[in-house]
């Protein structure tokens, strides 16, 4: 048990006790009674009281009772808790994950883990504010809600009113998980007030930064975290370790290269609990049912043995359907689990279109790979005409959704998307400044959409172009003598530019050049939405293609709330992405021509949809074992003055009974 | 807090004397245990022989007897004289005393106002039967007395005596009863009116008192608040002032210490009791509240005061 505020209770208990006893040490002040004659009442002499200012104490069980009375009371102004509470000092930072897995209901009373990481942090910070008017000061708390992003929800304060209403207001996300953000944000809000010598001054006195958590542990980039030595981190645990969870992984359509009409949908299924599990996938087209499984599907537990070669995961595929127009599909996994997030994927699939794609020069291996691309419309020139036709009509290449150009001499690079092999254009910011003979490729962007699923590290360049291109180009492939690939923007136009012919090297017999080129040209020309949008990710940022001249650009999200956006340069951007489900994006083309697009964003990161709440946290410092919070806090003093009131009905009991004296 | 201590303000005989009780008393007469000799002739049956209604017993006749009461049939019958002797009626020394100590001014209603009005009863009693009344306030170690008082027409007097008297100071009940009983007042009945709560005691003046051959009827009057100390004012802690001493006692009216006074209060009186029964003291003790014609008519009859 921990006294709070142990000289406070010293010092009342010193005031009330002596002026107690002094009290019944004094004289009565007596009411004056004319009777006939004292006679009878001289022996009374228990009863005589000293006409002295003072007089003989005399235990009686009133006078035991009021002491003891006092003395509690004294104990109950010491604010004895018990033990394991302590009140932090300074300031304190609760970082309350609002990511996807924090609305798994596994809470108390079917309450996802959110709505239990806001009780708890609300407990927490009521605790801290207890003690009464002789308390100490309550810490400093800053409020920082995360997932993929994090954000300030009340800076340092120590209004308990404003901290609850901002832990309340925090609301759920599908993102994933990522603690980096939130503490770089607390350790920039906890620095901010001070300069770098003020900091530096006030280091020796300002108290460290307790960081709690509350979480249920589910966060990748724990592993990085490096605590600062005046850091502390604790760990408040929502959810249970033991929470099944099964989920679509994966959803995906497409229509099919010989007849459009016809849509293939395909699913994959998860199961992340060890225990194998029954699952019935359902897909509905616009509200319709259209296809499901003939009986629920065995999940394989993620440790079992099983037929599927991942342990857990299991794929299918359903008939063709027709399906011209566009719609949005949506595959629920029945029946739900406690996790809902991942049970339901949406696709949204877009009116079948064509790419227009402009091929400039004569580069076989390139003519044949974007002959071979579905829904592509290829216009194909020579150099000569091509700069012909630029120079006669300057917004020649912006009818084209692609403009390719191999080995050409671009002297004007106008507005558009260009994929550009061997010849630099004309700008500036790629300061080519000749040729780099025999590079092999060291390293390169994976995690781009264009370099996706290729592997790059067999090619050899003969002959580059050597090119030192500004910080705002990025380099996609790395070579052993400059970047070799780079993607920029040049005024009203973007440019993804190999620094080599791809006969100089041995790319074209790789796969990773068909991969590149089909996705270069998927990627610039927003290609997805000819065949199906592919779903996105929470937490992304919705970027999508508009026709120049359009208006009244409106995002509607999952929840139904309406975002006016105003596109740059043809572009919308919109994001991050907070939850799954259908973005609609609706517009006025330049004709006046109301157009609408959907984006499907569903969750399917692994580690998010792990929903099994971590039995510890692994940080570079050590292991973080969970605490247990507010409940514990428990304060005694409302305890002893019920017992204060119990006993002051026993002393009325006695008084009474004794005829107003002992 | 007080107890109201202050007597009534008495004006005239109809405050002591309530007229409607005038009627009942005049119907009762005294009865004394005891066959006094009187001074007078009287309505009450004397021991001695005289000239009452009622026979006695025969003497020879000696020269110089009253020849009207020879009775002629046995000196007819016998031829020597004989003289009848009756019963002589005589009339009752009725002293009625009073305590006129400060003690006896308080309670309500108050202990000294009720003492007048009994005294008044009493004394209009002993006044219609012909008795001789004496009217005494016992005071400061003296008694007070108004003597002679005989017949109907003297009870405005005694009235005005009374209503004239006020209770202070102390009593020196010993040197009072002293006082009255070697005063020259015949033998006959003492009433004598006190709370008895006296510190000097009671047993010599009592003693005094019977040792004259006088009837004496020892009438113990408390108020409420004596007999329950709660009565009245309900503060616990109180400072009790003596009215005559101005002595003072603080003390906390706990049930313990309430119990404890009235038992003390039922010993003082079983010893006042037991005191009167062996100097051959009538006692009664009354309440100053209580319904004073109906003790009158009543209560004193079963005592055998009044007939």
């Amino acid at each position: 048990m921990t006294l709070l505020t142990p000289l406070t209770g010293i010092i009342a208990a010193l005031i009330v006790v002596p002026l107690l006893v002094a009290l019944y040490m004094l004289r009565l002040r007596r009411t004056r009674r004319d009777i006939s004659s004292t006679l009878l009442w001289k022996s009374h002499t228990e009863d005589v009281r000293a006409n002295s200012l003072m007089q003989r104490l005399r235990l009686s069980p009133l006078f035991l009772l009021q002491c003891l009375l006092l003395l509690l009371l004294a104990a109950a102004l010491m604010q004895p808790i018990l033990n394991g509470w302590i009140r932090p000092s300074g300031r304190v930072v609760l970082f309350i994950d609002q990511s996807a897995s924090m609305q798994t209901r596994d809470a108390l009373n079917g309450a996802t883990r959110l709505d239990e990481a806001k009780r708890l942090a609300i407990a927490q910070v009521e605790s801290w504010q207890g003690g009464g008017i002789f308390a100490a000061s309550p810490p400093e708390v800053m409020v920082i809600a995360f997932a993929q992003d994090a954000s300030v929800r009340i800076p340092f304060t120590t209004n308990p009113t404003r901290i609850r209403e901002a832990i309340e207001a925090i609301e759920s996300t599908d993102q994933t998980t990522q603690i980096g953000p939130a503490v770089a944000l607390a350790r920039a809000f906890s620095s901010e007030q001070f300069s770098e010598l003020e900091a530096e001054l006030k280091s020796a006195t300002v108290s460290p930064l307790d960081m709690q958590l509350i979480s249920d542990g589910n966060c990748p980039d724990l592993g990085q975290l490096t605590l600062r030595k005046d850091e502390k981190l604790s760990w408040v645990r929502c959810g249970n370790p033991d929470t099944p969870n099964q989920g679509i992984s994966a959803a995906g359509a497409e229509r099919r290269n010989d007849d459009p009409t016809l849509i293939n949908a395909f699913v994959a299924l998860r199961n992340e609990s060890q225990t194998a599990a029954k699952r019935e996938v359902q897909v509905r087209s616009n509200g319709t049912l259209i296809a499901s499984t003939n009986e629920p599907i065995t999940l394989v537990g993620a440790t079992g043995k099983g037929a599927t070669r991942v342990p857990g995961a299991q794929k299918m595929s359903f008939a063709p359907f027709a399906l011209a127009n566009s719609g949005v599909l949506s595959v629920s996994m029945i029946p739900e689990d406690a996790f809902t997030t991942d049970d339901r994927a949406v696709i949204a699939i877009q009116e079948q279109q064509t790419l227009r794609v402009l091929l400039a020069g004569n580069d076989a291996a390139v003519e044949s790979l974007i002959n071979s691309l579905s829904s592509i419309s290829l216009t194909q020139v020579s150099c000569q005409e091509f700069n012909k036709r630029v120079v006669a009509d300057a917004n020649w290449t912006e009818s084209f959704d692609v403009v390719v150009c191999v080995d050409c001499d671009i002297p004007t690079l106008t507005a558009g998307r260009w994929l550009i092999f061997g010849k630099p254009p004309s700008i500036s910011s790629l300061n080519s400044y000749g040729v780099q003979p025999r590079q092999a490729v060291r390293t390169w962007k994976s995690d781009h959409k264009v370099m996706a699923q290729s592997q790059f590290s067999d090619v050899v360049v003969d002959n580059a172009v050597a090119i030192a291109p500004t910080s705002d180009w990025s380099s996609l492939l790395e070579g052993s003598k400059g970047p070799l690939i780079v993607l920029g923007r040049s005024d009203k136009a973007t440019v993804l530019y190999v620094a080599f012919l791809p006969m100089d090297s041995n790319w074209p017999f790789q796969r990773s050049f068909v991969n590149f080129t089909g996705q270069s040209i998927e990627f610039l020309g927003a290609l997805g939405s000819a065949i199906t949008s592919e779903s996105m990710e929470p937490g992304a940022t919705l970027r999508m293609r508009v026709a120049r001249g359009s208006t009244q650009v409106v995002v509607t999200t999952p929840n139904g709330d309406r975002v006016s956006q105003t596109p740059i340069e043809g572009e919308v951007v919109f994001g991050p992405l907070r939850n799954v489900g259908v973005y609609k994006v609706d517009y006025l083309n330049s004709a006046g021509k109301p157009v609408s697009r959907s984006v499907a964003v569903n969750l399917s990161d692994p580690a998010e949809c792990n929903v099994a709440a971590a039995q510890q946290l692994n940080i570079p410092s050590g292991e973080l074992q969970p605490k247990a919070i507010g409940f514990s806090a428990f304060t005694i003093w409302p305890l002893i003055v019920l017992v204060v009131l119990s006993l002051l009905l026993v002393e009325w009991f006695i008084y009474h009974h004794s005829g107003g004296s002992t | 807090m007080s107890v109201e201590n202050k007597t009534s303000a008495m004006t005239k005989l109809e405050d002591l004397l309530d007229p409607s009780l005038v009627a009942s008393l005049e119907r009762l007469d005294l009865m004394s245990r005891k066959m006094l000799q009187g001074r007078m002739q009287g309505e009450r049956r004397s021991r001695r022989r005289g000239q009452g209604m009622d026979f006695a017993d025969f003497r020879p006749y000696a020269a110089g007897d009253d020849l009207r009461f020879v009775d002629w049939n046995i000196y007819g019958r016998l031829d020597r004289l004989f003289l009848k002797m009756f019963l002589e009626e005589e009339d009752l020394g009725l002293v009625i005393a009073i305590d006129g100590s400060a003690s006896m001014n308080s309670g309500t209603p108050n202990k000294f106002d009720v003492s007048r009005r009994i005294a008044m009863a009493l004394g209009y009693v002993g006044l219609v039967n012909q008795h001789r009344v004496t009217l005494a306030l016992l005071q400061d170690g003296r008694a007070n007395c108004l003597s002679g008082l005989r017949g109907r027409r003297r009870t405005a007097e005694a009235a005005s005596w009374l209503i004239a008297q006020n209770a202070a100071g102390t009593c020196g009940f010993d040197g009072a009863c002293r006082s009255l009983a070697s005063a020259r007042l015949g033998r006959g009945m003492v009433i004598v009116i006190s709370d008895y709560l006296l510190r000097e005691g009671y047993e010599s003046g009592l003693r005094a008192l019977a040792g004259r051959g006088w009837d004496v009827f020892a009438l113990q009057i408390l108020s409420p608040e004596e007999l329950d100390p709660r009565t009245g004012d309900q503060s616990p802690d109180v400072r009790l002032v003596d009215s005559e001493s101005k002595s003072e006692v603080e003390i906390t009216l706990s049930n313990t210490v309430v119990r404890e006074q009235k038992r003390r209060l039922e010993s003082f009186n079983a010893a006042l009791r037991e005191t009167c029964l062996k100097l051959g003291v009538r006692h009664m003790t009354i309440d100053s509240a209580v319904d004073y014609q109906k003790f009158l008519l009543q209560s004193l009859r079963k005592q055998g005061l009044l007939k």
